[in-house]
């Protein structure tokens, strides 16, 4: 498989030469394996793949009548590419993962599949001239290949079946999240990376590099640097902002986006826009800390942003607009008192934080449900997920800590457990950065895919059903569970990390769908770290800011609407 | 990683028909840990371990028909340890850097002496932790007996300098008290160990 990634990777030398950017991504190679499909049910000869005719379902939505036109891209105004309407339109019943497929990374220097998987279309695989919706998703996973920590690269898999489609290399490339955007809205996605000058760079599809910015978003010499040892100021300018992950927002409404990366703000060809002087090396040596992941929000709803690094926020202008005593964490917005305002959660080791749109700390930090110690330092160093999961009207926080997995709800006084389940640890204690999410797989409200430390129990929401049990390993790390239609079957994809020995960092990834490819129609989009499934359209351009409401989620996939033959979208 | 098959093995006379430790001897012979073993390959002096060498670990040597050996070189990997830095495991690579001693096939258990030079290199990729700038100066394993099943004497992994290359991105006093770096009782463990001559597995008569 390793010779089959290096003769990928010739020949995606070949196409780089020849693609300029905008090109249409490359082709896919024949015969590159790496997957194993083995396992669960197979794609059926109803899943579509690329522009094939989408499939008929059992009466939700993903069916269309023939004489209509596929839905391949996003019409104006929208952010999904809408599939049409079936009749009737009614709701799956039930649930049953299976492995689809099975990705396996392979050579004797594999190290780690250290970030979640991303999804979006990578390339013409219909061969119509353009890459849209009717491709075949495409996921993409970042690979750490030796102990020097000094070779990533990404793997781009096919979504229909796990093969390796290509590989992407152009050397340098760093341990960071990367995040796939359309930043100049050419219609062909951009892949951002970090590579080991501590420079963002812009990669096409191919892997050809676009453009290398010239802020330094982490210190190269404090992470790189052997012998001398470099200086503690460089190691600290490094520690806490090199292991992030890329995130991109209009921070203006201006139509150029920000990209957000450790602790910098950058315009939209990598060059700085501000930066926090310290980028936290007021934390000095801790054993345990997680990476600072930035994402921004319009927390005010005044048409700007706000850029949140955790125990950090600023204002769009670059100006302070909180500073938490807490060490680094992760924000996540929601409007929890339907107010069309966006509050933050922020998750650190030392619990939950609640800041104000204005900044403002609310309470925190806190730890549900009884304020007791962690029982390991990284107990609550899992990110959340935040989605309407009761029905209320207000959102929730789906929130795991090394012991629990819980349902909060964010009230002004502090947070309120709504449920509470207690892992089955069996051992194992939970992982770094694995987390719960949702989604809505039978169109009657979403689901809580509720992680645990091997697996994922699939929860009827808050009722008590139990819908279905994913034991993936009998080891640990299968982190955080991404949802998407990865084949564009119209019906919903689950795609977990797995580790194949005890203690081993995860080097597998697999895919999972229903058994019988029951209609739940997700989005084709997975496109960065802090996933917000309204900011940005189904082909990886950026959305038009919409108003914060009670039903913005965060890390959570969204569910499709369909389109009538004749009508809006419902 | 070139394949086993690929790394040429000379086959050397064979000697004479009387008892030999090895009967097909030659040059850059593999001497292969067991893979997936559920038995720890590496003891720490504190009860922390490496286990699950999942793929191919060897070094390579000349052997002649006495079972003298001539190191030449050695592949070994990262191996998971089940000592954290928060909640991320540590991994360790043990990277000989020579093997002498004898090796005798000849009798109904292989019977091994070994004097083996080795450094310890560690990895854990999100604290920035590599196998450049953790890793620990030589220090030396011997092991005797039958390397079906066999435990080296005790040794000391020497402690991270805390500098240069044992700097570990600030790490060093963190991994040397999470592997008992620098304190004596660290042992590696031989299971189900086999060595070749290019395809053919080492015998002796």
């Amino acid at each position: 498989m390793r010779a089959a990634i290096r003769s990928a990777h010739l020949l995606l030398v070949a196409s780089v030469i020849t693609c300029a950017a905008g090109d249409l991504g490359p082709t896919p190679i024949p015969g590159a394996g790496g997957a194993d499909g083995s396992g669960g049910a197979s794609s059926s000869s109803s899943s579509s793949t690329g522009g094939s005719t989408p499939p008929v379902g059992e009466g939700g939505a993903g069916g269309a009548p023939a004489e209509l036109p596929k839905s391949c891209t996003v019409r104006a105004g929208e952010i999904d590419a809408l599939p049409w309407c079936d009749e009737p339109s009614a709701p799956a019943d039930g649930i049953e993962l299976v492995k689809k497929w099975h990705y396996h990374a392979t050579g004797s220097d594999v190290i780690a599949i250290l970030n979640p998987p991303l999804v979006a279309n990578l390339n013409d695989d219909d061969g119509d001239g353009a890459i849209n919706l009717c491709d075949t998703p495409d996921v993409l996973v970042p690979i750490v290949y030796d102990g020097a920590l000094h070779h990533v690269q990404f793997v781009v898999l096919s979504g229909k079946d796990g093969s390796v489609q290509w590989t992407i290399d152009p050397g340098g490339l760093t341990i960071a999240s990367p995040a796939i955007v359309d930043l100049d809205s050419d219609d062909v996605p951009e892949i951002l990376v970090t590579n080991n000058a501590g420079h963002v760079m812009a990669l096409s599809p191919s892997g050809a590099v676009l453009w290398e910015g010239t802020a330094e978003v982490f210190d190269p010499v404090g992470w790189y640097q052997v012998d001398p040892t470099p200086p503690l100021e460089n190691t600290l300018r490094a520690r806490f902002v090199t292991f992030s992950a890329v995130s991109v927002a209009d921070l203006e409404g201006d139509g150029s986006p920000e990209i957000l990366v450790g602790m910098s703000v950058l315009d939209a060809h990598g060059n700085l826009r501000f930066q926090d002087p310290t980028q936290g090396a007021e934390f000095g040596l801790p054993t345990h800390f997680e990476a600072i992941r930035p994402v921004a929000a319009d927390l005010d709803s005044d048409g700007t942003m706000e850029v949140l690094f955790g125990h950090v926020g600023y204002r769009a202008d670059g100006s302070e607009l909180f500073r938490l005593p807490i060490t680094p964490g992760w924000s996540h917005v929601g409007d929890f008192f339907g107010d069309g305002r966006l509050s933050v959660l922020v998750v650190s080791a030392e619990g939950l934080t609640l800041v104000s749109p204005k900044g403002e700390r609310l309470w925190g930090p806190v730890r549900p449900p009884d304020d007791a110690p962690p029982s390991v330092p990284f107990g609550w160093a899992h990110p959340a997920a935040i989605v309407d999961i009761d029905g209320d009207g207000l959102p929730e926080a789906l929130v795991n800590t090394n012991e629990r997995r819980m349902v909060l709800r964010i009230d002004t006084s502090g947070p309120v457990v709504l449920r509470s389940e207690p892992l089955p640890l069996n051992g194992w204690n939970l992982t770094d950065r694995s987390g719960s999410t949702a989604f809505d797989f039978r169109g009657t409200g979403p689901d809580w895919l509720a992680y645990h430390a091997q697996g994922l129990t699939l929860l009827d929401g808050m009722g008590p059903t139990r819908l279905d049990e994913l034991m993936v390993a009998g080891f640990a790390y299968p982190g955080f569970p991404v949802v998407a239609d990865i084949d564009n079957d119209g019906s919903a994809d689950v795609l977990l990390r797995k580790s194949d020995c005890k203690n081993c960092w995860p080097t597998d990834i697999i895919a999972y769908e229903d058994v019988q490819h029951r209609p739940s129609p997700a989005r084709r989009l997975w496109n960065q770290w802090n996933y917000v499934a309204g900011a940005f359209r189904e082909d990886a351009k950026l959305a038009p800011a919409a108003k914060p409401s009670s039903k913005t989620t965060f890390r959570v996939q969204s569910r499709l609407a369909c389109r009538p033959p004749e009508g809006e979208p419902h | 990683m070139a394949s086993i098959s690929t790394i040429a093995c000379v086959t050397l006379s064979a000697g004479s028909a009387q008892a030999s430790p090895i009967d097909n001897p030659g040059l850059n012979c593999t001497f292969r840990f067991e893979q997936n073993s559920s038995i720890p390959f590496l003891d720490f002096s504190n009860g922390k371990s490496a286990t699950n060498l999942s793929t191919v670990n060897y070094f390579t040597a000349d052997t002649d028909s006495a079972g003298n050996m001539g190191f030449v070189g050695s592949t070994m990997q990262a191996v998971p340890t089940d000592a954290f830095i928060g909640g991320n495991p540590i991994s360790v690579r043990l990277l000989f850097t020579d093997v002498s001693g004898t090796t005798d096939l000849s009798g109904a258990d292989p019977d091994i002496n070994w004097t083996m030079t080795a450094r310890a290199q560690f990895v854990e990729p999100v604290n920035g932790v590599t196998t450049l700038n953790c890793q620990t100066a030589t220090f030396t394993i011997y092991v005797t007996g039958n390397w079906d099943d066999t435990t080296s004497s005790a040794f000391t992994i020497p402690a991270l300098s805390g500098s240069g290359s044992g700097a570990c991105n600030g790490l060093s006093s963190v991994i040397n008290t999470a592997l008992g770096l620098g304190t004596n009782g660290a042992t590696l463990s031989l299971y189900k160990f086999a060595a070749y001559n290019g395809v053919n597995p080492l015998s002796g008569s």
